[in-house]
């Protein structure tokens, strides 16, 4: 966890409101703040936010979600993928459109918390 | 009813009277108990009566984790089991969870419900503080752990908890090939195994630490008022008595036949081809046995209570005027009407509520075609012990298949049973159609070697002189000894 002043800004991307309540819910037990987002046109509008962090759960969402992973890359906002099936191409192209990694469903809340914390670092 | 008292005196009553004498006399407080079985075996009817025995300030509490709570009140209310003061926790899932967006992926089911899940139990658990608890079905627990080993923990740590406060508790598991629960039947202090075979629902009680229990497998119903269970019956380990009080059966001849009659607390088997009179031979020890003032009861298997009454009458067998005075009853069992176990305690309770001295099942055959169940002959056999331990003098009737010729007492293997044989049986006699009757086997006294010929008249039974110049009764075609005539 950040101890700094303001505690690191979040942002979550996922199609599933109850994904998204449980993932904000789980981030925000840990000390985080978190943006959450359910569209891609929501998405356009919270890419130019501070956040420190990004996590993106692909399901849902067409592959126009890779260029707004780019944007996210070019701004140094370091990316976690989530993805509902282990896959070597999506594990590649999640790579290509600058993520740091992919998470596959379900997540387990202790190393999601640890591989937050080492990345905010 | 007896129950021993075992070493922890204090039980709690299941609410069902035959599985409080199955497990000698209820669940011993403070434990956890396994109900296991297969959908629709009642599971959640034996949680629901074992709650409803509970007085108010017990507070009982039911944890439904499967089935919503309006729809387990509405069936207890149907099999006319009172719910009122029972406490309810709804852990069941809304039905927002299948039409709103509740569903979700993200992070598994453990990591998601078992936190809120296992603080709405304690939290509920400490404020009602309930003596006992009925949890259907702990197995849904398994989806809230994330493997075998942490399911295992939080089922023991949950019973730990439980323990702790003194709740007795009664949980369920749903079991199938694919996710057994041999894991929660090693965690339990015990079990009862519910299932269902050739149409007929058992109990059984597989385990059940600090007390005794009757092992094997009982007969339950399920039916307008909930759960019965009837204890399978087994002959308790009385010593046996040597009874000499002799009960008279009215006919001097007859008693002279049985050397003083039949003794009290025997069994005795009445063997003959149909129509013979067998029946009749039994009502009339009945009718001497009213005159002392003893109650007799006949279990009609075959023929009708008013035949059996009107026949009676016709041989001044005063029938309908005993049942009046309550020293006959004579009690019609329908085909199928009841199971093995239902029937024995049936009979067994009739004799302890009425003192019933005398109890004649006409007959084995019908017996065996009528009841439900497994086993019938060593059932017959622990039933008989039974009444002869408590001193009734049982009455079998067995119909031997054989109208004439070569003699059979008995079809089945059941001669054993009797420790009396008497037979009455055909004779042709010079062309004409005899009845006779003899004795083949007395245990306690000697009896009269020789046949004597029986008559129903409109009197009464009628026996007269030893047939002793007769020879080849048995054959069915008796020669007199003094004029030989031609083989039959």
């Amino acid at each position: 966890m950040d101890e700094s002043v303001q505690p690191a800004l979040i942002l979550t991307v996922d199609a599933n409101q109850r994904n998204l309540e449980l993932l904000g819910q789980v981030l925000q037990q840990a000390g985080y703040r978190t943006l959450p987002v359910a569209t891609l046109a929501a998405l356009d509008q919270a890419l130019k936010a501070p956040v420190s962090l990004a996590l993106v759960d692909i399901s849902g969402f067409d592959a126009s979600i890779w260029q707004r992973c780019e944007r996210l890359h070019e701004r140094a906002i370091p990316l976690l993928i989530i993805s509902a099936r282990q896959s070597a191409a999506l594990h590649q192209a999640s790579l290509v459109h600058g993520a740091c990694g992919v998470l596959v469903k379900p997540l387990v809340v202790r190393e999601l918390l640890g591989l937050i914390r080492s990345l905010l670092q | 009813m007896t129950i021993e008292p075992s070493l922890s005196d204090q039980r709690l009553s299941s609410g069902i009277r035959g599985l409080d004498e199955v497990l000698s006399g209820g669940f011993l407080p403070g434990r956890a108990y396994l109900v296991r079985g297969g959908p629709g075996s009642g599971k959640t009817t034996l949680g629901m009566h074992f709650l409803s025995a509970a007085a108010p300030e017990e507070a009982p509490l039911f944890i439904t984790l499967t089935e919503p709570v309006p729809q387990l009140q509405k069936n207890a209310e149907r099999l006319g089991i009172d719910v009122r003061h029972i406490q309810f926790l709804d852990l069941s899932p809304s039905p927002q969870f299948f039409t709103e967006v509740e569903t979700y992926d993200i992070f598994s089911p453990a990591e998601v419900e078992r936190a809120p899940t296992a603080r709405k139990i304690t939290e509920t658990v400490e404020r009602l503080k309930p003596q006992r608890v009925f949890l259907d079905a702990m197995t849904q627990f398994r989806y809230l752990a994330s493997d075998a080993y942490q399911f295992r923990q939080q089922v023991l740590s949950f019973l730990h908890f439980l323990k702790q406060q003194n709740i007795t508790l009664l949980f369920t598991s749903e079991a199938s090939p694919e996710t057994p629960d041999e894991d929660l039947q090693f965690m339990a202090d015990g079990i009862l195994h519910l299932y269902m075979m050739h149409d007929v629902r058992f109990l059984q009680v597989t385990k059940f630490r600090g007390s005794g229990f009757s092992g094997g497998a009982h007969t339950c119903k399920l039916g307008a008022t909930g759960m019965q269970v009837f204890p399978r019956l087994l002959p308790d380990a009385m010593r046996e008595r040597l009874s000499i009080e002799m009960i008279s059966s009215g006919v001097p001849e007859l008693d002279a036949l049985l050397h003083g009659g039949i003794e009290r607390g025997t069994i005795t088997l009445l063997c003959g081809p149909s129509g013979v009179g067998k029946t009749t031979l039994g009502l009339q020890f009945m009718k001497e046995a009213a005159g002392r003032g003893e109650r007799s009861v006949v279990y009609a298997f075959e023929e009708e209570t008013d035949i059996i009454l009107a026949r009676c009458e016709a041989v001044n067998i005063p029938a309908r005027g005993m049942t009046a005075v309550g020293t006959l009853q004579i009690l019609k069992i329908e085909p199928l009407q009841y199971t093995v176990d239902e029937f024995a305690r049936l009979v067994r309770r009739d004799v302890q509520e009425h003192g019933t001295r005398l109890v004649m099942i006409d007959s084995i055959a019908g017996y065996s075609l009528s009841l439900h169940g497994e086993d019938l002959d060593a059932q017959l056999y622990a039933l008989s012990k039974y009444l002869q331990h408590h001193n009734v003098t049982v009455l079998l009737i067995v119909e031997s298949s054989e109208i004439t010729g070569n003699f059979r007492v008995t079809d089945g293997h059941i001669s054993y049973l009797g420790d009396n044989i008497i037979f009455i049986r055909y004779l042709e006699i010079r062309g004409e159609m005899r009845k006779a009757i003899g004795v083949l086997k007395k245990r306690l006294s000697d009896f009269e070697r020789t046949l004597r010929e029986i008559e129903i008249t409109s009197q009464g039974i009628k026996v007269g002189k030893p047939l002793s110049d007769l020879r080849g009764i048995l054959s069915g075609t008796p020669e007199w000894v003094s004029e030989r005539r031609d083989d039959g």
